[in-house]
């Protein structure tokens, strides 16, 4: 596609104001360079978890799959990309990739605080590179990690130009986590958890109340426009009522006045709060809800102070003794993020117990299986290796790579725009030596770029 | 568990791994479709035959098989065998008494004597699928003693004086003992090997190891000026930025052990294992300055190599650099003849973090199933 464009140093010439009429137009008018057409050939590419088209073709453009098979047609001059294995990029759904330290640590964080205002795309660079190159080309970013109520999350790319895609991926908890050095007790931990489910039926009662409210005001308007019309159809008779009225009070000399006449009572609106409208949206399911929570008291608790909320979709992240729960968390299809570790490693006093087993014998029970960094920055890179880790210890790789493209993407209602390789999805693409989780990244579609590695 | 045991030229016998205690006494052979061998080569359909707890012959199965006695039990594994793990240091079995803090200078502290072959982290090593390990003090002192290497099984004691540890870093310079400072360290450690007397005399003589725990960068450079001005071909402890000193460690010809790379952890390290590699400076991955367990050895190779280190180097850090710099690279480390038959059996390439550890043998003897 060809596009005629205005030269913006021409407008430097004229600041403010139209261009004389006497004078030749000194704007210089060039062609943009068409963007180019990409055509990966794969000696496998993976469209969805379990579906593959051997030595395959997709056609990408503008940032965006065009086409997806065999013997393409692809334009003249279309650049090709080949390798052994193409795929759709790694989504980490837990991580606080792109926000400053202070804003991760906050704690003070409600409802209504947004990750996507404090997303620094000039920051921690390095990180990014090192995510992207790994091949995890999206993460859910999290302000007040460790805050009880932590905010909205975001879905952003890790390509250091990379953009916010979505400003409202899910409304964040944490539940008997350790903070600040100093875990609670356990009967405020379950007051933690027993408290998500009333603060999110809260926002249900915000938004009945608006629904009340319209409810209200409807019949106060029948009522209003009922009066008018009778008003209207005594308007003669009042209207001459009123002259006698007035002649009689200039001849007794005195002020004439009008009748008034007593209104009904308009409805008062509901007070608007942002925190309860992003309560009710979570209690209508229209955002999720995503509370990381490790111990089995809490995890009991939270799973019955949400039991009646028919319509909220929650995910569990750690869930690191969530394997009692697996028939409940199945039932109610709730997904659970893991952040396997190798044997050994250091836990906080929520995660002891921590069993590299979890994500195989989950996803065995049924449950939808993520998996996560765990919120720190540096560790986004290694997603692909904590997928190999879960699958050491019993999760299938079609399982471990659905977690990092597919089910990642449709826990935040994105999987209409990312993790599979099909046309109309973005061109969040990556090319491999080997396979998905254990090979090397050679070429990485992202942004509507292409980088070579 | 997927191993079964064959006789040869028998019918299929299917045996839990309790079963093999029996063929453990007796010579016996195990057949993998993949052996690791050192140098990273791999072979296709290989067996592995061992007798009194020392390799007897490594090679492929169809070469081999027809040589093996008549009877000999075949242990079938579908899937990878290796040599053990080695980490090239480790203060696992020594509790909280790693060190002496009575005197910074303990250079004749046996440290194998405060080893407690049943404590946890020794076990916890083997469970994932480390079998020998060197056996070195904490940083408390400036000389803190003799290290060993040892199994972690039974308490074997692979080699008892290994290497003297010095320690030339805050850790060690500290109390009001002397001294307090880098200078009183160097100065009185030049002054104790220009007596040469004692252990001192054998390091200089080359006949005891030596290893020097650094951090920082200036602590590196101090480390390999002393070292070199004391003739000693030291091996630098911790110094995980070793790799920005290739060269010049290359040049005297020291090695380095440092802690394995981490999740999440900074690139420059994996780019210091890696310039340490390109200029030849024999590394090896240790556990003595690690919070990490020890499957961090494994992982940290392939996190190794996921950043660019080629394979082979990133096994024998884990293996057989980890035995020679631990002092046992003549026993262990290695599926060589008349090595100890010290193995693991993988899910698949014990390079993936895929790959899971099925079973460890320590002088031919089945140990245990890995986690």
């Amino acid at each position: 596609m060809l596009a005629l464009t205005l030269s913006l140093s021409a407008l430097a010439f004229f600041p403010g104001g139209p261009l004389p009429q006497d004078e030749p137009a000194p704007a210089t008018v060039k062609e943009e360079a068409p963007a180019p057409t990409y055509l990966i050939r794969a000696s496998e590419v993976i469209i969805r978890p379990g579906e593959s088209i051997m030595n395959g073709e997709v056609l990408v453009k503008n940032g965006m799959i065009l086409a997806v098979g065999k013997d393409l047609d692809a334009p003249e001059g279309a650049i090709v990309v080949e390798g052994e294995t193409a795929c759709a990029g790694f989504i980490d759904p837990w991580s606080s990739l792109g926000v400053d330290a202070a804003s991760v640590a906050e704690l003070k964080t409600e409802a209504s605080t947004k990750t996507a205002t404090v997303i620094d795309l000039f920051n921690q660079d390095h990180q990014r590179v090192a995510a992207r190159d790994a091949g995890v080309l999206l993460v859910r970013s999290q302000v007040g990690k460790d805050a009880w109520l932590g905010g909205l999350g975001s879905v952003l790319e890790t390509s250091p130009e990379g953009a916010v895609v979505l400003d409202d991926a899910c409304l964040s908890f944490t539940c008997g986590i350790t903070r600040g050095g100093r875990r609670a007790d356990v009967f405020d931990r379950i007051g933690e958890a027993d408290r998500i489910g009333s603060t999110i039926a809260s926002g249900l009662k915000y938004r009945e109340g608006f629904v009340e409210y319209g409810y209200e005001l409807e019949v106060w308007q029948k009522e209003i426009d009922e009066a008018a019309a009778k008003l209207e159809k005594d308007f003669k008779k009042a209207k001459k009522d009123r002259e006698k009225e007035i002649e009689k009070a200039e001849e007794k000399e005195k002020e004439f006045k009008e009748e008034r006449y007593k209104e009904d009572k308009r409805p008062k609106a509901p007070k608007l709060d942002a925190d309860k409208e992003l309560l009710a949206r979570a209690a209508h399911g229209e955002i999720p809800v995503l509370v990381e929570v490790h111990g089995t008291r809490e995890l009991r608790a939270l799973l019955a102070s949400t039991k009646d909320l028919s319509r909220l979709r929650l995910i569990v992240s750690g869930g690191t003794h969530a394997l009692p729960f697996a028939e409940e968390l199945a039932a109610r299809r709730i997904p659970v993020i893991v952040q396997p570790r190798p044997t050994g490693a250091p836990t906080s006093a929520e995660e002891k117990g921590h069993d590299l087993g979890l994500a195989g014998a989950l996803a065995e029970a049924g449950v939808q299986v993520l998996i996560g960094t765990g919120g720190a920055v540096s560790g986004v890179r290694d997603l692909p290796v904590l997928a190999q880790l879960a699958i050491s210890h019993g999760l299938s790789e079609e399982a471990a790579f659905e977690a990092l493209t597919i089910g990642a993407a449709r826990a935040f209602d994105l999987g209409d725009r990312y993790g599979t390789v099909e046309p109309g999805k973005h061109a969040e693409l990556l090319v491999l030596s080997g396979s998905p989780l254990g090979g090397r990244t050679t070429f990485i579609f992202t942004g509507g770029a292409l980088v070579e590695l | 568990m997927r191993n079964t045991i064959l006789p040869l030229a028998g019918a299929l016998i299917c045996l839990a791994p309790l079963s093999v205690a029996n063929a453990q006494d007796a010579p016996f052979a195990i057949s993998a479709n993949h052996i690791l061998v050192d140098g990273g080569e791999v072979l296709q359909d290989g067996i592995v035959i061992v007798e009194n707890g020392k390799v007897k012959a490594v090679g492929l199965a169809a070469d081999l098989s027809a040589k093996l006695p008549k009877g000999m039990a075949v242990i079938e594994h579908d899937g990878w065998l290796s040599a053990g793990l080695v980490a090239a240091n480790g203060t696992m079995g020594l509790g909280a008494a790693q060190d002496d803090l009575t005197s910074a200078f303990t250079e004749n502290l046996l440290v194998a004597e405060s080893f407690n072959r049943d404590h946890s982290s020794v076990t916890d090593a083997r469970d994932v699928g480390v079998t020998s390990f060197g056996l070195t003090t904490g940083r408390a002192n400036v000389a803190g003693g003799l290290g060993s290497a040892v199994k972690t099984q039974g308490g074997k004691i692979v080699n008892l004086r290994t290497h003297l540890t010095l320690c030339i870093a805050p850790p060690a310079l500290q109390g009001s003992r002397f001294p307090t400072s880098y200078s009183g360290a160097v100065t009185a450690l030049n002054a104790r090997f220009a007596a040469g007397v004692g252990v001192y005399g054998a390091v200089s003589r080359g006949e005891l190891g030596v290893t020097i725990a650094v951090d920082e960068r200036h602590e590196i450079d101090r480390a390999i000026r002393f070292a070199k001005g004391a003739g000693l071909k030291a091996t630098l402890r911790g110094a995980n930025r070793a790799g920005e000193f290739a060269e010049r460690l290359s040049g005297v010809g020291m090695s380095v052990v440092m802690a394995a790379p981490a999740l999440g952890g900074p690139k420059w390290h994996t780019d210091s294992i890696k310039s340490l590699a390109e200029a030849g400076v024999p590394f090896a991955f240790g556990l003595a300055d690690s919070s990490a367990g020890a499957s961090s050895l494994r992982l940290g190779a392939s996190l190794a190599v996921r950043a660019g280190l080629d394979r082979a180097t990133a096994w024998r850090a884990i293996t057989s650099t980890a035995a020679s710099l631990a002092g046992a690279g003549d026993s262990v480390g290695r599926l060589g003849v008349g090595y100890d038959a010290d193995f693991a059996l993988w899910s698949g390439d014990p390079l993936s973090p895929a790959t899971r550890l099925e079973s460890v043998y320590i002088d031919g003897v089945l140990i245990t199933e890995g986690k």
